[in-house]
């Protein structure tokens, strides 16, 4: 996989392919940051999270959104309310199957941005949104 | 786990709300239980972002707030700061032993500011009640608390304020002295004074012995003949608000939202005029939050109802309890409140449509049917307990300009109508009454005694105007608050003389 900072545009025309390495770099931002990557693209009858991590005794379900173009807005606006309730219940079944019934837990969102064909912008948003 | 002490208020009095903050593992999350009304259930937000933008740190942890007794139903948004410190309080950061001792009250702007709250002397004098030492209460709010003495006050205008008190790191403010003498205080300026009306000697007397006994007139005249003027000028002669009567006052107005800015306490009697459109839930109360109404804001005051034909029927018949009662209960599926309302109800009609029938100057140009129907829009019942009805001519033209100089001032009514209340207090002491209007039979036996010449005066009032019974005691009663404006021990001929013409209704054979 690719992770310098020459993005080959061919290789990301495709949206799986922009997907999977926006989830590459958010890994390794997390890791630099001090978080400790447990699993990636997890998935369940509910649907996927991009990475399930831990900040100190948090359990951290984060979501990664790419975007190689602002004219749809910035990454973190494409989590919409829908895709949060997905993300929620899927954490739930995450943290059920593993029995980590009072394990504080908080989702978080990595927005990755394209800026040109050789730069990109990342942002991490802790406590992005919870349950209501 | 934290434990947080904040107040609501339940008819005029406050009651202490605790507020049961857990934080615990699992799925962040945020949930208000204990019977909250929407406006609480929004703190949520409020909170979140105030606690964040005030750079303290919000637990995304799974939060639950619990408002106990958890059977009442939480109203308004005074509980945002008590839930705000209940969360940094969960965390072990703050001082539990101040917590304990101190009632927090205060709505939360997204920035952290503290806002004001309505009710907020109801919540100071149930806090002191309790035994607290403390009470957090926003900034605008302490003109109202600062009375009340037995509690510290500790005024706030961000949350990070209240955060510096827990820590020790504030120094209490001494009441300013000024605040508390401003109560006793009871004097105040009258803007509109008796003087000021011309002529309309009989008016004046009929409203210093409506004051006099706590009776409610009604007045009958035609347009412009200074029904209204005089009404106005009726709190004006009511002897000065007592101590308590005024925080009782003052609660019902803090609830209201209704306190001016910077008044502590209200020291007049209140003259409220509500206009005929009013419902009846703005006239006793009431409403989907739960609201004192025009009578409860006329609490000791006077109760004015211009133009009253123009009331619709089931806005008048409302009023009814009150008058009898002194104070309004507006019973709910869940609950039950009751405001004080003991008021003086003055009222104003004209006699026809036109307004103009039995005026010596212009004809009246209605039919004899509309007139019948006007004055019976008013029920026989509530013109019952109008004890004195008294006719409002107008002035012969010009003679407002010819009549001499001014006449006795309100200042000088007021104190002959105090001393005849001093009399009907000590008469009434021991009893649930408090002047001659609200005489139960018992004592309508034992104080209006009358000689035989009056009562064979009464016997050819009786038969000549055909008066009920009902309307028997209210002259008896009406002649006993005129004896004692005269500082008489007995009723006398000329007193029930006088009583028998308030009645000028009953004269005509009407209601």
């Amino acid at each position: 996989m690719n992770l310098s900072k020459n993005i080959k545009m061919n290789s990301l025309s495709n949206k799986k392919d922009l997907g999977d390495w926006g989830e590459n770099i958010a890994a390794e931002f997390l890791k630099k940051q001090g978080y400790l990557v447990i699993d990636r693209k997890f998935s369940c009858p509910y649907g996927e999270i991009d990475l399930i991590a831990r900040e100190g005794p948090i359990w951290c379900f984060v979501e990664v959104k790419t975007r190689n173009s602002s004219s749809f807005g910035y990454g973190y606006q494409g989590v919409t309310r829908l895709k949060q309730k997905h993300i929620i219940k899927v954490a739930q079944y995450y943290l059920n199957q593993a029995a980590l019934y009072d394990a504080p837990a908080r989702f978080d969102i990595v927005s990755i941005d394209l800026v040109s064909t050789a730069d990109y912008k990342i942002s991490l948003i802790r406590n992005a949104f919870y349950m209501s | 786990m934290a434990k947080i002490e904040s107040m609501s208020v339940n008819g005029i009095d406050g009651f202490m709300v605790q507020i049961e903050v857990d934080l615990g593992g699992g799925m962040p999350s945020f949930d208000i239980v204990g019977l909250p009304d929407l406006a609480v259930k929004e703190a949520r937000d409020r909170v979140r972002a105030a606690i964040s933008n005030s750079d303290l740190d919000f637990h995304y942890h799974r939060i639950v707030v619990n408002l106990a007794p958890a059977n009442i139903k939480k109203e308004g948004s005074g509980f945002d700061l008590p839930i705000a410190i209940g969360i940094l309080a969960a965390k072990g950061e703050l001082n539990p032993a101040k917590i304990a001792e101190t009632v927090f009250i205060g709505e939360l702007a997204l920035d952290g500011r503290v806002r004001p709250v309505t009710g907020a002397l109801s919540m100071a004098i149930a806090a002191r009640d309790a035994g607290k030492k403390y009470l957090v209460h926003p900034v605008e709010n302490l003109t109202e608390v600062a009375v009340i003495s037995g509690i510290v006050s500790v005024p706030v205008e961000n949350l990070n304020q209240v955060v510096d008190f827990l820590d020790g790191r504030w120094n209490e403010v001494v009441p300013d002295p000024r605040m508390q003498s401003e109560t006793a205080a009871t004097a105040t300026a009258l803007l509109d004074d008796l003087a000021d009306v011309k002529g309309q000697e009989q008016a004046k007397r009929a409203l210093e012995v409506a004051a006099a006994g706590g009776h409610n007139i009604l007045m009958i005249g035609p347009p412009g003949s200074g029904k209204t003027m005089l009404a106005r000028r009726l709190p004006g002669i009511l002897p000065s608000l007592g101590l308590d009567e005024s925080i009782e006052l003052t609660k019902i107005y803090s609830i209201s939202g209704l306190l001016p800015a910077g008044v502590s306490m209200i020291q007049s009697r209140p003259f409220r005029s509500p206009h005929h459109t009013t419902s009846p839930a703005g006239l006793i109360g009431g409403g989907r939050i739960p609201r004192p109404g025009e009578v409860s804001l006329a609490h000791h005051g006077v109760l004015f109802l211009d133009e009253l034909p123009e009331f619709p029927r089931e806005v008048l018949e409302v009023l009814r309890q009150p008058i009898e009662d002194g104070k309004v209960t507006i019973a709910r599926a869940a609950t039950s409140l009751t405001y004080p309302a003991r008021f003086m109800l003055a009222a104003a009609m004209n006699p026809c449509p036109c307004g103009y029938h039995g005026d010596s100057l212009k004809a009246c140009i209605c039919t004899p049917v509309q007139i019948q129907r006007y004055q019976g829009r008013i029920s026989g019942p509530l013109l019952d307990r109008f004890d004195l009805q008294i006719e409002v001519p107008r002035l012969a033209e010009f003679e407002f300009e010819t009549v001499p100089g001014r006449s006795e001032s309100s200042e000088q009514i007021r104190q002959r109508v105090e001393k005849a209340r001093v009399i009907q207090r000590e008469r009434y002491a021991g009893s649930a009454t408090f002047c001659n209007a609200g005489m139960t039979s018992k004592e309508l036996r034992e104080y209006c005694q009358i000689s035989p010449e009056g009562k064979n005066l009464l016997r050819q009032a009786v038969q000549r105007f055909s008066l009920s019974a009902r309307a028997y005691t209210r002259i008896l009663k009406l002649a006993r608050t005129i004896a004692d404006l005269e500082t008489a021990p007995q009723i006398e001929l000329a007193h029930l003389a006088e009583a028998v013409q308030y009645r000028s209704l009953d004269r005509k054979g009407m209601g």
